[in-house]
């Protein structure tokens, strides 16, 4: 899917300023809620997407995982789908690549788990692919997308769209989601802990 | 399709409710962190009431509802429930969820003093008849029926083909290019046998997994009434819009702008 090319830095800026209030930030919290009851019950958190969206993916597991992360406090079972270029290669290869992420997905997770899907399109056939098996599986399924959603946005649990057509804007902002849930997570494990300890 | 046939080829016999509803409902976030799905209220009621009510009017007595998301508060409400006297209610509690599908085979001995079962999912607002839906399931030789209605979006459903006997002769899960617009109402009959033959598949969805399985074997009954999913915040706030004016047609009142025919079921 092409998408629009900004032609000066200022205007990129201008249009990632604009973009910033036409994001749902309930659904944000919505997410960080997500994780804190992953978190609580021993649920894994599986993240994926492609090209950006997969270092995308990588990022945010590094947020959830350290960002988030209270001393004393159990940490996220976090974990990012791109990183075994082997397997991702081997089913590529043998199975098809929409079977990229469904494969692994497959394997590791659980009834209850938690699959976060990062497609700006919303329609890569890879991502629609394991989040139909999440669905199909009793996964809680997160699908962070851009333009208008794309198919992605009616396999989600929780669906936060960047209405944007430039993958660039997309991709910061769902980056800066990452961040800004992370730190949501860790805020709330906080909160638990000095609770915890003042009884 | 509705089915009319003559006569009841069986007795519908001892009927008893397996009801869906420990979901964790993510999509009505924050409303469920503290409210559980099913007990999140409508025109000042919690939902599962007015699956009671559906209940009651079939002369459904033995119900079982699994819980898992805030279950001490499903319990208190079945407590309620059984207190009134009118239903005998119990509780299947899942540390873990199973799914739809799983919590058939957890409940496998559910059936095994019955001769049918409704199996209902809880995040469902509707008026569906369940006295028609029985004598309907009990007037065909298949072991399944499930209740259909048009959907607004089909591919956020499980739709349905059916042959001239109103049976489903293909039936996809939320399908990328839906072929008809007949959806999965989420509320099944089935003999004990196929009961059974559900819970023996030990699967986790009943939509994905379990109904591909009754294909040729299962019939569709459409319900014309109102029949709507109530798993997010904007569908539920389409419920509560509608109930007001579903209630006040009950009541012969129209309260529609411009009004219409009190007989015309809502939308």
């Amino acid at each position: 899917m092409a998408g629009s090319i900004c032609r000066s830095a200022k205007s990129y800026f201008g249009l990632l300023n604009g973009l910033l209030p036409a994001i749902d930030t309930r659904r944000l919290e919505d997410f960080a809620r997500v994780l804190y009851e992953a978190l609580q019950t021993g649920r894994q958190v599986f993240v994926f997407g492609n090209g950006g969206s997969a270092l995308t993916a990588s990022h945010h597991v590094c947020e959830f995982v350290k960002t988030a992360a209270v001393s004393g406090h159990d940490r996220l079972r976090a974990y990012s789908l791109v990183e075994s270029i082997g397997l991702a290669t081997a089913v590529g290869n043998d199975l098809g690549y929409s079977e990229t992420f469904s494969y692994p997905l497959e394997a590791y997770a659980k009834p209850g788990d938690v699959a976060v899907a990062i497609s700006g399109s919303g329609n890569s056939p890879n991502v629609l692919r394991a989040c139909e098996w999440a669905r199909a599986n009793g996964l809680t399924v997160i699908a962070l997308t851009g333009f208008a959603g794309g198919e992605l946005k009616d396999l989600a649990d929780i669906h936060i769209n960047v209405p944007c057509d430039n993958f660039g804007l997309i991709e910061d902002i769902h980056l800066a989601i990452g961040h800004a849930v992370s730190q949501i997570l860790r805020t709330r494990v906080m909160e638990e802990t000095a609770a915890f300890t003042a009884h | 399709m509705t089915q009319d046939l003559d006569s009841p080829t069986r007795s519908a016999g001892k009927v008893k409710v397996l009801v869906l509803a420990a979901g964790l409902g993510i999509r009505l976030y924050p409303l469920t962190e503290t409210t559980p799905k099913c007990l999140v209220p409508i025109a000042g009621r919690p939902l599962l009431d007015y699956w009671f009510d559906r209940f009651a009017e079939g002369g459904l007595r033995e119900i079982r509802v699994n819980t898992h998301h805030l279950a001490g508060r499903m319990r208190a409400y079945i407590e309620r429930m059984n207190e009134t006297g009118d239903f005998d209610v119990s509780e299947t509690f899942e540390p873990h969820l199973l799914g739809s599908a799983g919590t058939v085979h957890a409940n496998r001995d559910f059936a095994d003093d019955a001769d049918h079962c409704l199996i209902v999912y809880a995040d469902i607002f509707s008026d569906v008849d369940l006295s028609e839906f029985l004598r309907v399931h009990c007037s065909h030789s298949d072991p399944f029926t499930m209740v259909l209605f048009r959907a607004h979006d089909p591919r956020k459903c499980g739709i349905a083909e059916l042959d001239g006997e109103g049976r489903v002769v293909a039936f996809e899960e939320k399908p990328r290019n839906p072929r008809s617009n007949l959806a999965n109402g989420g509320v099944y009959a089935v003999t004990a046998d196929a009961y059974r033959e559900m819970a023996d598949m030990n699967r986790f969805d009943i939509g994905y997994h379990v109904l591909p399985a009754f294909v040729g074997r299962m019939r569709g009954w459409e319900w014309h009434g109102y029949h709507q999913d109530v798993g997010c915040l904007e569908a539920l706030r389409q419920v509560r819009e509608d109930v007001s004016v579903l209630f006040a047609k009950r009541s012969g009142v129209c309260a529609c702008s411009p009004p219409c025919s009190s007989t015309e079921m809502v939308r």
